[in-house]
């Protein structure tokens, strides 16, 4: 195969010889006539015999073209030898004819000066003749090769290429030989134009000329690097061989290749097809990237669009819920809901797998734990059913470890199971901290039919359960510790008189100061409840809300019921719940720009103080830095808002802490004037 | 009478470069490859050598190298002919010991200007 590929090669050449060099010599041989019929003169007899001899070899030589591979085996060796033999008796042709001219002219043999005119004239004629069948710069590569279709032979993607160099011969070799390979070229002459040409069009590849006039190569490259969105564009130097120097400072300045002169076309296809094939990757990467950064998106949302966005309102339990989503989409999810009036349940879970599916999963999960729950089942006949339901149709082998429980808020009773989740942890009032006991039963989705059990334990005023998952005990730290139960444990018993958002933002702060700034690959949940205990224990309100103008309808009927429940008089009731009212709707509508601080909550506290004889109301934001007691309310266009609570309330102060806006607003209670002497 | 050594393999062309440089008032020796170059050189002790780089038997580089390694041959200017108009042809011939170099075909003035300049200096 490789010796008939090579035979057809040296025929091509062969062909061309003829076909290019051969009408050329036609004139030399009708001038080397012309001329030994000129003059019979004794004195240049023997110089027209070897023009004659000469003419007649060179014709002979173009007919019977056959050149034979050289010992190197080279095609550029042989056409070498090939040119060399083919201008041997051109050298003679000229050499003697120049010679006869001087005799002639000495001679005064006009005749004889006249025809040796079209003889060397033809002479030049063949010189170049066998430049272009054979150019000095591209002897291999100008060769038809029938070989290149074979099957077999590597295909290479094409591509829209720059050419830029100042020699006409070596582009027209280029993009003859490019265009042949199915590329779109452009050529340029200098480096200036190449410039241009980048900045203006679009390519694939750029082959540059080390030495041009204007600018060089090397600063079309600078200039290419320079710019960001032609960074990526490959280029190849074209440089002679001797210039190695400055080829390795081009590639060290970014050059992706190089390419010696004179070209060899094997090599050059090569070249360019490897810098296509890495450009092409390049793309197919990209828009890979580009779907997944996509789909992470989607997923992120679905995860987002399913966490519960406040606590339910209870006066005898708060809680808190939090969930740091890792790049990559872990899968995690929390949710609470009130049952009835005195029972809410409470779910933290882990989805298998990463990215959409995690997040489609999560979502059906979540749909089927509140539809099985909210007919009031026990977490273990939840957990049961919605295994069987998830088991049943599981072709793609997903699960989720997950914990769910029940609060009664009536008498602190908790009830829960465990299906494969981390055991929580209960915090006592008192400062201890505890593990949640139970049975470890199988992770849901797995095994259909699994049994899962109820456990119960009972939580006093004042104590707290902090439920999580294991992104938080596995987060590692830089030298590959894990963060661990016993870490979470002695973090959690420094901060038990904490809310519960104060405990799961702590949490989350201790897991990433311990990571050391490594990005986690795990989301990080955390839920926190705290039970207050019914009547009397509940002397504080809070509530977290979205920062969405419908959720004042929620806030304020809870605060009704607090102030109820505390027996606050009907004008404090009325004058702080409008304050609130008004601070609350000013954070939303203003406090975080053009995003509406989707994402963020506030926070409302209300307690009475100095034993009942004033109540402070808190709201807590963490939207843009604002001091409304500072504020110019004629200028601030907050102004009917503002002056209102300042209206309603006898006393406003105003702090900004740890990022956070706190506004308290105080109003006196007379209580003990009300209440018999 | 200026002596030159031309060696060169083709027969034509020695045949007419001989000719024009007879012609000239040169005396006119000839060697059809290296190895016979080399031996006339020592023999005839020509004023000049042009050397044809592609010979058969020993090149052109290697007889010139030859040659300039022989104390009493050293001094002869040898100027280096070649078919080929590369770079590394001439840097080659000038590192093999030539003097001059001239490509084919030759510019006969040119030519002559440099053998008589080489035949001053020498």
């Amino acid at each position: 195969m490789a010796v008939q590929a090579l035979d057809l090669r040296l025929a091509a050449i062969a062909e061309r010889v003829r076909v290019m060099v051969g009408p050329a010599t036609e004139p030399i041989s009708a001038a080397a006539a012309a001329l030994a019929a000129s003059s019979s003169a004794a004195v240049i007899a023997d110089e027209i015999v070897q023009i004659t001899k000469a003419a007649r070899l060179l014709v002979e030589m173009v007919e019977a073209c056959q050149p034979e591979m050289g010992e190197d085996g080279s095609i550029e060796t042989m056409c070498s030898r090939l040119r060399h033999d083919l201008r041997t008796p051109l050298v003679a042709l000229k050499g003697y004819g120049e010679l006869v001219l001087e005799i002639a002219v000495d001679e005064g043999l006009d005749t004889v000066s006249a025809a040796l005119g079209p003889l060397l004239e033809g002479v030049a004629d063949v010189m170049v003749a066998i430049e272009r069948a054979l150019p000095a710069l591209s002897r291999a590569m100008t060769v038809e090769e029938e070989g290149d279709d074979e099957p077999g032979a590597i295909s290479y993607p094409t591509g829209r290429v720059l050419v830029a160099d100042d020699s006409q011969a070596n582009r027209d070799v280029l993009v003859k030989y490019l265009s042949r390979e199915g590329h779109e070229v452009v050529a340029v002459a200098d480096g200036l134009a190449a410039v241009e040409a980048v900045f203006e069009q679009s390519f694939d590849v750029v082959l540059l000329d080390m030495i041009m006039p204007g600018m060089n190569g090397d600063g079309v490259l600078k200039a290419m690097k320079a710019e960001p969105r032609l960074r990526s564009l490959p280029v190849i130097m074209i440089s002679a061989l001797d210039a190695l120097d400055s080829i390795v400072c081009c590639i060290e300045a970014g050059a992706e290749d190089y390419l010696p002169k004179p070209f060899n076309r094997v090599l050059l296809r090569a070249r360019i097809g490897a810098c296509l094939e890495k450009k092409r990757l390049r793309e197919i990467e990209l828009s890979y990237l580009k779907a997944m950064e996509k789909e992470l998106t989607i997923a992120r949302d679905v995860q987002r669009s399913i966490l519960p966005k406040a606590f339910p309102a209870h006066h005898a339990l708060v809680g808190h819920g939090l969930m740091d989503p890792a790049r990559e989409i872990g899968g995690d999810f929390y949710d609470f809901f009130a049952l009835d009036d005195d029972r809410i349940g409470v779910a933290v879970g882990d989805v298998s797998g990463k990215g959409v599916p995690a997040a489609v999963y999560m979502a059906m999960v979540r749909t089927q734990l509140r539809a099985t729950a909210l007919f009031g089942l026990s977490p273990a006949e939840c957990l049961y059913r919605l295994n069987d339901h998830l088991s049943a149709d599981n072709a793609e082998g997903m699960f989720v470890s997950l914990f769910y429980g029940i609060i009664d808020c009536a008498n602190g009773i908790f009830t829960y199971a465990n299906g494969g989740h981390n055991w929580p942890v209960v915090l006592r009032a008192d400062g201890t901290v505890e593990w949640v006991q139970g049975t470890d039963d199988l992770l849901v989705g797995v095994v259909y039919g699994s049994p899962y059990h109820n456990a119960t334990l009972t939580l006093a005023p004042g104590d707290s359960l902090f439920i999580y998952t294991d992104g938080v005990v596995e987060a590692i730290d830089p030298a590959e510790d894990e963060f661990g139960k016993h870490r979470l444990a002695a973090i959690l018993a420094e901060m038990v008189p904490a809310e519960p958002a104060g405990l799961c933002d702590g949490v989350l702060a201790a897991v990433r100061a311990f990571e050391g700034g490594q990005p986690h690959s795990d989301d990080l949940t955390c839920v926190a409840v705290r039970f207050l205990g019914d009547g009397n224990d509940a002397s504080c309100f809070e509530m977290r809300i979205a920062t969405d103008i419908t959720e004042i309808g929620r806030l304020v009927p809870a605060v009704h019921a607090y102030f109820q429940r505390r027996a606050i008089s009907p004008e404090v009731t009325y004058s702080l719940t409008m304050a609130i009212e008004e601070a609350v709707s000013n954070v939303i509508r203003h406090g975080y720009g053009d995003s509406h601080g989707e994402g963020h909550t506030i926070t409302v506290r209300v307690r009475e103080e100095s034993d009942g004889d004033q109540v402070v109301a808190e709201v807590i934001d963490d939207g843009a830095s604002f001091d409304p007691t500072a504020a110019d309310s004629q200028e601030s266009g907050l102004g009917i808002g503002l002056l209102l609570i300042k209206t309603m309330v006898d006393g406003i102060e105003y702090v900004r802490d740890a990022e956070c806006n706190r506004l308290h607003m105080i109003k006196s209670h007379p209580r003990s004037r009300m209440l018999p002497s | 009478m200026t002596k030159i050594l031309l060696v060169e393999d083709n027969e034509m062309n020695r045949d007419m470069l001989s000719r024009r440089l007879q012609r000239k008032g040169y005396e006119m020796v000839m060697a059809v490859d290296g190895g016979e170059g080399v031996a006339m050189a020592a023999s005839e002790h020509p004023d000049l050598i042009l050397m044809d780089m592609s010979l058969p038997v020993m090149n052109g580089w290697d007889a010139t190298r030859r040659i300039k390694d022989i104390p009493a041959l050293r001094h002869i200017p040898i100027i280096a002919l070649t078919a080929h108009a590369m770079a590394s042809d001439r840097e080659q011939a000038l590192a093999a010991g030539c003097d001059g170099y001239e490509t084919k075909p030759i510019d006969l003035p040119q030519l002559l200007e440099k053998i008589e300049s080489l035949l001053r200096r020498a």
